[in-house]
């Protein structure tokens, strides 16, 4: 074992391992929630099944919400001083502790939200047939559920920084945030607006709309948002996480 | 091995706890770090561990800055804090999954300490009172060979044969490479354990004698009893003085020449002489050639 390097394969997976073992049981219980709700409402509409509709629109919700509540679980032990005691001595590096959790965070919820969602389908499907005689079916996921898994990555690096960065309610403080601060970016927006173009504000009688005003802003305004959000956003909040969780004392 | 310099530390914007601190420890100690309640013996543990970080001066193990909180560094930490968490797993769990950070964990030491503390190595820790999960954290603590141990009053929560057990527990533990500090405030529990004594008061270390050192420089002695010759009294403690018990103890500069046997040091007395006048009992060590 290399102890004196900052990333060692060998530490990360103790560190990884003790994770799991130690959070082992509020996962099984998280997971075997949701895959119960999977189940019950997979089994009680069936009757009205139209083929995978249920799971397009099942997977992503129980994907974010599984997904949030769980990431902003993971730094709990950080914010209570017993807890942080073990945690911080613990001999790994602080990159070895930020990545156990990012792993946790991101790969570990995806991989077993797909694997989860598809027992709990394939179950609630066979319980279906037998009482119904039709079912939901097998959830296989396409593009949609990928493309959700993606957005989930990106959007849990929001809340894994509020994890850490929060002491308690940190789900419900990442999302106040992020709802003060876009109301300051739209303040900001309109004070812009007011003074770049006055006379739209002279007679306004109408709700006013970017494409009219400056038709030539729309195409970059969207353009930047969507590069922020797919290839900022998520490393910014890790890197984030990692520097608050280096400074992070008992 | 442990090295702070010109450390200051506060918690928020408030009042400094520490201002200037200095202390070195070197290893083949068991440091015995005494101090009021208030006078800041947990942040210390604490700011050694990099568990809190000084706002000045530097604190390093080994050469290495504690606040980096490196592997290496931690490997050779164990620190079992006074309040603490245990995992829900048995002892011998606890050991297999968290005993292969550190590199020179024996599992056969730990399960023998477990057998010394009479703790059954496959119960659930949660079921547990809390002095046996002490005893299961110390004998964890002996058993990862850490050539730095913290111990924050390691004796609340145990019984009286459990402070038995775990004081010979300690004193197998000490070693040549070890540094092994104890905060306590029940100074009888470790009372020839603990050496040396350092002590803690107003911010700053007022006091750190080994007890050799103690032994020769200063003696107690009953009030009415006090021998003439011996100086004045440094400290003068009022005692019962019913059904035969002398009137008082005090602490006064040893006779010249006086070896450690001859002048047993009670700590408890030794402690409020320090946290009384910390100034007088310096210079009775100045005047004795043994200032830190």
């Amino acid at each position: 074992m290399q102890t004196n390097k900052a990333f060692s394969v060998t530490r990360a997976w103790y560190a990884l391992r003790a994770d799991l073992v130690q959070h082992s049981r509020a996962v099984l219980t998280g997971a075997g929630s949701a895959a119960a709700l999977v189940l019950v409402i997979g089994v009680t509409t069936a009757r009205n099944a139209h083929g995978g509709a249920l799971h397009a629109g099942l997977f992503p919700l129980v994907l974010a919400i599984g997904g949030v509540l769980f990431t902003s679980s993971l730094f709990t032990d950080l914010h209570d001083k017993p807890r942080a005691h073990a945690y911080l001595t613990l001999p790994v590096s602080t990159l070895e502790r930020w990545l156990v959790r990012l792993l946790l965070s991101t790969i570990g919820v995806a991989a077993a939200a797909v694997a989860g969602y598809f027992l709990a389908a394939l179950l609630g499907a066979g319980v279906s047939e037998l009482i119904w005689g039709r079912s939901h079916g097998v959830f296989v996921p396409g593009a949609d559920a990928w493309r959700a898994v993606l957005s989930y990555l990106v959007t849990s690096s929001l809340f894994l920084f509020g994890a850490v960065y929060f002491r308690r309610w940190h789900a419900f403080k990442v999302v106040l945030s992020v709802a003060a601060a876009w109301l300051a970016l739209m303040l900001l927006a309109a004070a812009l607006a007011w003074l770049l173009f006055p006379a739209l504000f002279a007679a306004l009688d109408h709700d006013l709309d970017l494409t009219e005003i400056a038709p030539h802003l729309t195409g970059p305004i969207v353009q930047g948002a969507k590069i922020f959000y797919w290839a900022v956003m998520a490393p910014l909040f890790w890197f984030l996480t990692f520097l608050r969780l280096r400074e992070a004392e008992v | 091995m442990v090295n702070l310099q010109g450390i200051a530390f506060g918690y928020g914007k408030g009042e400094r706890l520490f201002d200037r601190l200095d202390l070195a420890l070197t290893p083949g100690n068991v440091y015995g770090l005494l101090g009021r309640n208030g006078a800041g013996k947990t942040t210390l543990l604490r700011l050694m561990a990099g568990l809190l970080f000084p706002n000045e001066g530097s604190a390093r193990v080994a050469g290495e800055e504690v606040r980096r909180r490196t592997p290496s560094f931690l490997r050779e930490l164990y620190f079992v804090p006074e309040e603490f968490h245990t995992p829900a797993l048995s002892p011998l769990a606890l050991a297999k999954l968290y005993g292969v950070f550190y590199p020179r964990f024996d599992h056969r030491a730990m399960l023998r300490h477990l057998d010394d503390l009479e703790v059954d190595p496959e119960r659930t820790m949660t079921a547990m009172s809390y002095g046996q999960k002490k005893k299961v954290l110390l004998a964890f603590a002996v058993a990862t060979g850490c050539r730095l141990l913290f111990l924050d009053e390691p004796t609340n929560g145990l019984d009286i044969p459990a402070k038995g057990q775990f004081r010979r527990l300690l004193a197998g533990a000490a070693a040549d490479d070890r540094v092994i500090v104890v905060s306590t405030h029940q100074v009888r529990d470790l009372e020839h354990l603990i050496d040396p004594i350092v002590i803690l008061e107003q911010g700053r270390i007022v006091f750190q004698h080994s007890v050799e050192e103690i032994s020769t420089t200063l003696a107690v002695h009953d009030v009415a009893s006090a021998p003439p010759g011996t100086g004045d009294a440094i400290y003068v403690e009022p005692g019962a003085g019913i059904g035969g018990a002398p009137a008082g103890r005090a602490l006064v500069a040893a006779a010249r020449g006086a070896t450690a046997d001859e002048s047993a040091i009670d700590l408890e007395l030794l402690f409020n002489s320090v946290v009384a006048d910390h100034r007088r009992v310096a210079t009775a060590f100045a005047a004795a050639g043994t200032e830190e």
